[in-house]
């Protein structure tokens, strides 16, 4: 029920929204002092890729179906993991 | 104390160029000798959008390897007698650029001029990696666009490790933000990146905004950089962006749909009824 209204708040806020989520996963500099780290990639992107083959040795799932989002609020961040599981 | 400061983006396309003809402009504009450099070897454009197409007989690769002095090779500007181009070779590749090289010309020019201005070439090989390797500051360039943003970050990353400052344990890189063709019409549908989404993803502090702008088109047709047409809102915003580099505090404009006067609001009626 929630992923429903989250999908209806964001076709209705426009393909900014989208940039913004999409983003969110693949930028390493953000809230974060860019000094203390190389040109390291993000640690999300990686866990994202880490995360989608722990759960493929479970369920039958393509990468598309498994979704990591990070969602910043204030101090902290939250990891939302989305799967969606095959019907049979 | 001379200053280098290099114009990068990771992504190609974004405006580089064209704000590097600006900003290096603009600080002559306001007294400063400047240099810019074109990095671009093989796909030079600078020479174009300054306007010296057709005054470039040596370039930066022709220094380098003592083919010819940096005085031969650099163009003095038409308009403004404090500003030099150096431009790049169009027949040679990105690998001619050699660190001890670059180093010995910047360290020349830096001898003579107020600022070095390095248009980097987009990529984050041999070429970008040349123009900010010796750089004090860096702009970063961005435009709205998701692609952009993470080339953007990439770029942040490489000039905290890949430079000479990072090398040499010096203080690090200042890094400032600049926007381009922005769209706050866009923005404020809600189909672009708005200013405060991309500083937040990027965290560096911003220098300016430039708006989507007909008139740098006209700029690079007719070969002067668009900061000197003082009408245009880029030219505006490019001024602005000069200003705060040399410290002053300007509010930002150009960042939200202001002109609401009564025609535009039943102009903006009339569109947008049109549209949907
Ligand atoms: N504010 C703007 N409004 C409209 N058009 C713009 C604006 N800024 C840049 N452009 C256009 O975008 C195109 C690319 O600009 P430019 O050559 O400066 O980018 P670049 O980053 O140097 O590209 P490259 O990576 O190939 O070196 C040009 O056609 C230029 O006229
Ligand atoms: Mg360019």
């Amino acid at each position: 029920m929630f992923s429903k209204m989250f999908s209806w708040k964001n076709s209705n806020k426009g393909s900014a929204s989208a940039a913004k989520e999409r983003l969110q996963i693949i930028v390493s500099h953000q809230g974060k002092n860019i000094s203390d780290e190389s040109d390291a990639s993000n640690y999300v992107e990686k866990l994202q890729s880490e995360l989608i083959s722990v759960i493929a040795k479970y369920v039958k799932v393509t990468e598309d179906q498994v979704k990591v989002s990070l969602e910043n609020s204030g101090k902290s961040s939250v990891l939302e993991l989305n799967v969606t599981l095959p019907e049979n | 104390m001379a200053e280098v400061l290099v114009v990068t983006s990771g992504k190609g396309g974004v405006g580089k160029t064209t704000t590097s003809a600006s900003i290096s402009t603009g600080l002559a504009m306001r007294g400063k000798k400047t240099c810019v450099i074109d990095f671009d070897v093989g796909l030079r454009n600078l020479d174009l959008v300054m306007g010296c197409e057709r005054r470039v007989i040596y370039d930066l690769i022709n220094v380098i390897y003592k083919e010819a002095n940096l005085s031969q090779a650099l163009i003095k500007d038409k308009r403004y007698n404090n500003l030099y181009i150096l431009p790049a070779s169009q027949t040679k590749n990105k690998d001619a650029l050699t660190k001890e090289g670059v180093g010995i010309v910047i360290d020349e020019l830096k001898k003579d001029f107020d600022y070095i201005v390095c248009d980097s070439p987009a990529g984050i090989e041999q070429g970008a990696e040349m123009a900010m390797y010796f750089a004090d500051k860096a702009l970063v360039v961005a435009n709205p666009e998701t692609s952009s943003i993470r080339d953007s970050d990439r770029i942040i990353g490489l000039l905290s490790s890949k430079t000479y400052r990072a090398e040499n344990d010096m203080p690090p890189i200042k890094e400032s933000l600049l926007i381009t063709r922005y769209n706050p019409s866009r923005v404020e549908d809600g189909n672009m990146l708005s200013v405060d989404d991309i500083k937040e993803f990027l965290s560096i502090p911003l220098l300016g905004v430039v708006p989507e702008c007909q008139s740098v088109l006209d700029a690079s047709n007719t070969g002067v950089p668009v900061v000197s047409n003082q009408k245009s809102d880029a030219g505006q915003a490019y001024m602005d962006a000069v200003n705060r580099f040399l410290g002053e505090s300007i509010p930002m404009r150009f960042v939200s749909n202001e002109k609401k006067g009564f025609w535009n609001i039943l102009k903006g009626k009339f569109t947008t009824s049109e549209v949907v």
